[in-house]
């Protein structure tokens, strides 16, 4: 901020707070009137954004390469927009090319690369949510393992709100020990 | 008025002109002064004062990357004899900025917790531009802090005008500039800092336990289906979808459940479910239609013949008609497939379990320009197989973090979590994380607000091993060059059934983390084991702090497995569905108001210029009452502990007065495309209610 402009927002100041001193009957003290800036600006070219809205057609703008299309990089989208913008109208507000940080780069950071396309299937055991499927319908679950603790497992499910349990499979578990095909039912 | 009172005296008069000349002169004989309310905090905004180095005092030449530049000092200013002048000649890698420098003498002093207006005059010949805060941190010394908002091009002098977020506590300095980062010449004069703290209205709660608890209540209704997958639609609606619902007699009768709820009012509405989508993939489109991906082909043989079978059919639910409708299969069945929407609108999806019910180890690539999956060709391929519903979040650069967060499974590869590259199908390794293989149904979520790149993950468990679920949480910065997991603080701890008191290490796993549009993050719901022993805590975390407020109020259903929680557009959280081993589900609804919506009057959006924002834009707001800020919330659309689209992003406030200028991020990546919710918080710290909005 120069001088010049500080004598320029001044004589602004001069001007609106006399005319603001002359016509208003509340007598503000013209210390206190912050309208200087507001003055100093009335004279400035007006070149406000206009806010984004439909006139800014979403499709267009870089945000469709955004993050990268199959096979787009970071750095060719900026200056894709770039040319881009130059085309639009004057009047609209351009959208910039995002904006992207080069954080988390990893220096020194071994990276996988693409692996062979795998012939044989990557095996998931039908166990994978941790029920025991030798006991009770499909929508139960008997932990394969019970939590830590737990002597009595029969106890355990009983208290939480598990009904006597077929066995359907190997009893694993121990929980038929008279083998009637029945898990906790003693 | 007193219109009757006679104009001032010529006494008067006279006092006044006196006044004004000695204001004249007071403003020509003291050196620098702001011309708005408060003290300018910039040494030599002016940019009058030259140093040395021929750049003016307190200014320095800044910026990366392979990019031709020049810096002047140019004699076209807005106010004095100079400026400063950037020009980018071949942009492409990195950026320029004229900055402060970081500088005990230069670098103006801030208060945490303070909001600040920065200002500057500029002439900008390329959109891309944008204003660049840095801060000096007690601790680490000077870090990024975040980019407030792009400037518009403009040929003659503007003026710019951006409040920051409240300054992070351990702050002490800051400095800032305008960046330029595409082709062209961006000049700059006339700076100002000035504080903008608004006072906090002490409003007095009187509520009693709710102004710091806040308050469950649980719906007098049950919900029409199973909750399993809960996505909040475009129109404040909540899509529950169940499909068989994790029940074999279902799946056998072929009767697939989905419902529309409707939080206004209680009801629920069904719709025709195609195919079972019980453990299917879904995340919003740009559009705010909701891709459906995957689902159950088959339950486990009883015999143990095989597993649980993926589908690879494909759905696209519309909102408008309240109806899915097909789209080509996915390349491979997907069980607990992951989805990403990502910042071109595409959706990638990683894992899950295929046709064979072994591991789909395709990645799985949505076109939104084509509206269709890519053929397996088409994508690009790593061939990793990503394990079960892995939680795979955005990062602001487009590659994907892993955060380690996933369902089932024993011994995650590696450290368990890693940045992943689609571009350059690489794979990179990321340290640090505690108890990777405890991780199953744990939760991660970016922390608000987005433009931080904070992760946090939360509890976990394993349903193999089945030890107590762990309360360990970690966060890591993706800000930093070499990202690595720290430890955060434990989950408080929480009460079993029965009342009894959690010990030790004792967490949860199956929890729920749910961004709130006050910047906290309420975590709550989970369960101690496998399916079973359900734990009953709840606590606020603050980002800001790092710290949980433990003791929020408990919800008093039990929400373990098949459950989930997610905010509604009111700024309530919902919370639906308890599936325990003993193959039961809780069909109640609860809804939790947090201590915010007990603290006072909410603040409103009283006008919207325009619903569809462009990326890099300023949109107008008017609201009745002071704001403190201001945000998108994308909404949920969550199962399993899992929501890796859940963000919060940060809409930098332009103020005047009662109308405010939104500054929406350039990057996609932060922000991707889609429908989100448009808080704002008020200085008593209370939501609005969200308005919808359309981004990209
Ligand atoms: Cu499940």
């Amino acid at each position: 901020m120069s001088r010049t402009r500080l004598a320029a927002l001044a004589l602004a100041a001069v001007a609106l707070t006399a005319g603001v001193g002359w016509v208003s009957l509340t007598g503000n003290d013209p210390g206190t009137i912050r309208t200087t800036s507001v003055a100093a600006e009335g004279g400035l070219p007006d070149i406000a954004p206009t806010p984004g809205g439909p006139g800014t057609d979403p499709g267009a703008g870089p945000a469709a390469p955004g993050a990268g299309g199959p096979g787009s990089t970071g750095q060719t989208r900026e200056l894709a927009a770039a040319g881009q913008q130059a085309a639009r109208a004057p009047a609209r507000r351009a959208t910039p090319a995002p904006f992207v940080q080069p954080f988390a780069g990893q220096p020194g950071v071994t990276r996988q690369k693409p692996k062979r396309k795998p012939t044989a299937p990557v095996k998931v055991a039908p166990t994978v949510d941790g029920c025991d499927r030798s006991y009770g319908t499909i929508a139960q679950c008997v932990p394969v393992r019970f939590p830590p603790g737990v002597t009595d497992k029969c106890a355990w499910l009983r208290d939480h709100g598990f009904p006597a349990l077929k066995v359907t499979g190997p009893d694993r578990q121990g929980l038929d020990p008279d083998r009637n095909g029945s898990a906790c039912d003693e | 008025m007193t219109p009757s009172r006679p104009l001032l005296s010529r006494r008067n008069r006279l006092h006044i002109a006196r006044l004004l000349v000695l204001t004249l002169a007071l403003f020509l004989v003291l050196p620098e002064r702001p011309a708005s309310a408060g003290a300018n905090l910039i040494a030599n905004p002016g940019l009058e004062s030259i140093a040395g180095d021929g750049f003016p005092v307190c200014w320095e030449k800044s910026g990366w990357g392979a990019n031709g530049h020049t810096f002047e000092v140019s004699a076209d200013a807005h106010s004095g004899a100079r400026s400063m002048s950037v020009t980018l000649t071949t942009a492409g890698q990195g950026d320029r900025k004229a900055m402060m420098l970081e500088d005990t003498s230069c670098a103006p002093n801030v208060t945490p917790g303070h909001q600040y207006d920065l200002s500057a005059w500029y002439k900008s010949s390329t959109p891309n531009t944008v204003m660049t805060v840095f801060r000096h941190d007690v601790a680490q010394g000077w870090v990024y802090w975040t980019d407030l908002a792009s400037l518009p091009v403009a040929t003659g002098w503007t003026q710019q005008t951006v409040r920051t977020p409240q300054v992070p506590a351990n702050t002490d300095q800051i400095v800032w500039g305008i960046t330029i980062y595409g082709n062209g010449t961006l000049k700059t004069d006339d700076y100002t800092m000035v504080d903008a703290t608004q006072p906090t209205p002490d409003d007095s709660c009187s509520a009693g336990d709710k102004c710091v608890k806040g308050d469950w209540q649980v719906m007098p209704f049950d919900s029409a289906v199973r909750g399993i997958h809960a996505v909040v639609l475009r129109n404040g609606d909540v899509l529950l979808i169940a499909g068989s619902g994790n029940d074999p007699d279902a799946f056998a009768a072929k009767t697939f459940k989905t419902a529309i709820y409707k939080p206004g009012t209680g009801r629920f509405t069904a719709v025709p479910t195609p195919e079972d989508l019980f453990c299917a993939g879904h995340v919003q489109l740009k559009d705010g239609r909701v891709l459906v991906m995957g689902g159950n082909k088959d339950y486990p043989a009883a015999d143990g013949g095989h597993g649980y079978k993926g589908l690879k059919n494909s759905y696209i639910f519309d909102p408008a008609t309240s109806a899915y409708q097909r789209v080509n299969d996915m390349t491979a069945g997907s069980w607990y497939p992951s989805a990403t929407v990502m910042g071109n609108g595409d959706v990638i999806s990683l894992g899950g379990l295929g046709e064979d019910s072994h591991g789909t180890v395709a990645t799985q690539y949505f076109s939104d320009a084509q509206q269709r999956w890519l053929g397996l060709n088409e994508a690009n391929q790593t061939w990793n197989f990503w394990g079960l519903y892995p939680s795979m979040v955005l990062m602001q650069d487009g590659r994907l973090f892993y955060s380690g967060s996933h369902v089932f499974g024993n011994g995650t590869p590696g450290s368990g979590s890693s940045i992943y590259d689609y571009q350059a199908g690489t794979i990179a390794p990321v340290p640090g994380l505690r108890k990777k293989d405890e991780r199953d149904q744990s939760m991660s979520v970016l922390l608000p607000p987005a433009q931080d790149q904070k992760v946090l993950t939360l509890g976990g468990g394993n349903i193999e091993t089945n030890p107590d679920a762990h309360r360990l949480t970690d966060i890591i910065d993706l800000k930093q060059p070499s990202p690595a997991y720290t430890a955060g603080p434990p989950i408080p701890h929480g009460k079993l059934t029965g009342g009894v008191a959690q010990t030790g290490d004792q967490g949860k796993m199956y929890v729920s983390a749910v961004l709130l549009p006050d910047g906290k993050v309420f975590e709550t719901g989970g369960a101690l084991h496998n399916r079973a022993d359900p734990v009953f805590e709840a606590s606020m975390y603050d980002p800001a702090t790092n710290q949980f407020t433990p003791g929020m109020a408990t919800d008093p259903v039990p929400r373990g497995y098949h459950s989930s929680a997610f905010l509604l557009p009111d700024g309530r959280v919902m919370a639906v569905g308890d599936n325990p081993g003993n193959g039961t589900f809780d069909m109640r609804v609860s809804v939790y108001s947090p201590p915010y919506l007990f603290q006072g009057a909410r603040p409103q959006i009283t006008g919207l210029s325009s619903a569809n924002w462009a990326y890099g834009s300023a949109n107008t707001i008017t609201v009745d009452k002071p704001v403190l800020k201001a945000e998108l919330i994308r909404p949920a659309a969550v199962t399993h502990s899992s929501d890796p689209n859940q963000r919060f992003v940060d809409l930098p406030m332009t103020v005047n007065g009662n109308s405010i200028d939104l500054n929406l991020t350039s990057n996609p990546n932060l922000a991707p495309p889609g429908w989100y919710m448009l808080f704002v918080v008020g200085t008593n710290g209370v939501p609005s209610v969200a308005k919808w909005v359309k981004i990209g």
